[in-house]
């Protein structure tokens, strides 16, 4: 049962292979294999030949030797065979093993037939090649980094004629150091970054829009989110939330006194600090004490 | 079925913004009766939804760019967030377009619904008036929709390309 999985899987393997060599090169895997056989066969042939022009005998060896067996009363096998037997059985020995050699060599039995080996070698070698060669030429980079924004289902209301964002600005990524890299050249605003984090919170992904991005984090199966946003004096933004002002932490590497809210429902956390109309909220579900820490050690 | 179910919610989530107190949706005629034996409980506020956010920017040379958002503390099934574009005139606000956006956790690249964002630029309104955007944004989580609302202040947009300083509005 495993083997034929594992027998469909390499036969999956090689159609895929085999379709991606038709398509660059214009050849079907028969061919492909045909051409490798062929010059097997005369790479083959040509050592062969080598080979035994090296070790042929001078013209009248053998008439020498059958002259010193007289000599000495032994009785060659080879001319018993020639007068009781078929007379044109070893006609001409020496032009019909020199025809042998010169012709195509029969190939070994393990040659004789496709090898699924040295087959699947020579394709997984072909399609490493023909996919290095795309790389290069189409330029592709490692990963995928980011991704297209999701579009959500939307539905145009009175007179509206609107245009997304998420062509070139609704950017999503999965890797921390880079989304503040991003974030900061598409925003072209100071990235607020937070330092101190509780065991266990991890970044998972920030979205870049139009003006403002967010960034991701989870902690005890809650999330965290961090939002930066450029701030003009032709716009206005408005962000409600249920909680309400509960203390002030200093933070030091800001120099400022930055206003906590706490949530009225459950422990929930959220913190506002604003410079040059640049705005930064930091929002979500944690324990007091570290919140505050996170609060009192976030820097640019 | 999807049409009516949306139906359905954007109701739920109407009459919780319209009341901003818990309520229940009950039936509300034949064409929502499939959605109508779900008994949601609506809440103004609650322990999913963490923030909402909007915004108005004067883009110059008549452009309109709005941005929203909706987070929440942990997954949900569905966020929407209902924004209308309001001018005023004569001294009065008066709405003159209105977008409803619906984000499901299969419209995730991670399948991971947590939080909405948008943005979006309109082009179609005349300029040299103020314009403010209204949000309302509302979480689905079960059978309980938490719901906030958010307004902006009013923002001239200027037909020229130069941006304009919009202190006051309202």
């Amino acid at each position: 049962m495993e083997k034929n999985r594992e027998a469909d899987s390499y036969q999956t393997e090689d159609k895929k292979i085999e379709l991606l060599l038709q398509e660059a090169y214009g050849y079907s895997d028969e061919q492909l294999l045909e051409e490798l056989e062929k010059a097997e066969a005369e790479a083959q042939s040509a050592k062969m030949e080598e080979q035994t022009s090296s070790l042929q005998a001078p013209p009248d060896e053998f008439e020498t030797i059958l002259a010193k067996m007289k000599e000495r009363g032994i009785q060659p096998q080879l001319e018993k065979e020639l007068s009781d037997s078929d007379p044109l059985k070893f006609a001409e020995p020496d032009d019909k093993v020199r025809s042998a050699e010169t012709e195509e060599p029969e190939r070994p039995p393990e040659m004789a037939r496709p090898h699924r080996t040295s087959k699947t070698v020579w394709r997984v070698l072909i399609a490493a090649a023909i996919a290095g060669s795309l790389l290069l030429a189409t330029g592709i980079g490692v990963g995928g980094r980011r991704a297209l924004e999701y579009k959500a289902d939307v539905r145009d209301g009175q007179g509206s004629n609107i245009a997304w964002n998420n062509e070139s600005e609704n950017v999503m990524l999965n890797n921390e150091e880079e989304a503040y890299q991003e974030i900061e050249e598409k925003l072209g605003i100071p990235v607020l970054k937070l330092k101190y984090r509780p065991e266990g919170m991890k970044f998972e992904q920030a979205v870049i829009e139009d003006g403002y991005a967010v960034m991701d984090y989870s902690y005890n199966e809650k999330m965290i989110y961090v939002t930066q946003a450029i701030g003009t004096d032709v716009n206005s933004d408005n962000i409600t939330s249920d909680r309400v002002a509960y203390k002030s932490v200093y933070n030091k590497w800001l120099g400022a006194d930055i206003i906590i809210e706490k949530g009225t429902e459950v422990d929930e956390y959220s913190a506002a600090y604003e410079k040059d109309k640049q705005y930064y909220y930091v929002e979500g579900i944690m324990e007091e004490e570290e919140f505050v820490n996170m609060i009192a050690n976030m820097m640019f | 079925m999807k049409k009516k179910y949306r139906k359905a919610m954007g109701l739920a989530l109407a009459m919780a913004l319209a009341m901003a107190v818990p309520a229940a949706a009950g039936p509300a005629g034949t064409e929502t009766a499939e959605a109508a034996s779900v008994d949601w409980v609506v809440e103004p506020r609650g322990q999913y939804i963490s923030s909402s956010r909007s915004g108005i920017t004067n883009k110059g040379s008549g452009v309109i760019g709005i941005t929203a958002s909706t987070t929440a503390h942990e997954q949900v099934d569905r966020i929407d967030i209902s924004l209308y574009l309001d001018r005023l005139v004569d001294g009065g606000w008066s709405q003159v377009a209105d977008y409803d956006f619906t984000f499901l956790p299969s419209d995730m690249p991670n399948g991971k619904l947590t939080k909405a964002t948008l943005s979006f630029t309109v082009k179609d309104q005349p300029a040299g008036y103020y314009y403010r955007v209204r949000g309302s944004h509302g979480v689905w989580k079960g059978s309980v929709i938490e719901t906030q609302n958010t307004y902006s202040d009013g923002v001239y947009i200027s037909s020229d390309p130069v941006y304009r300083s919009a202190d006051t509005a309202e």
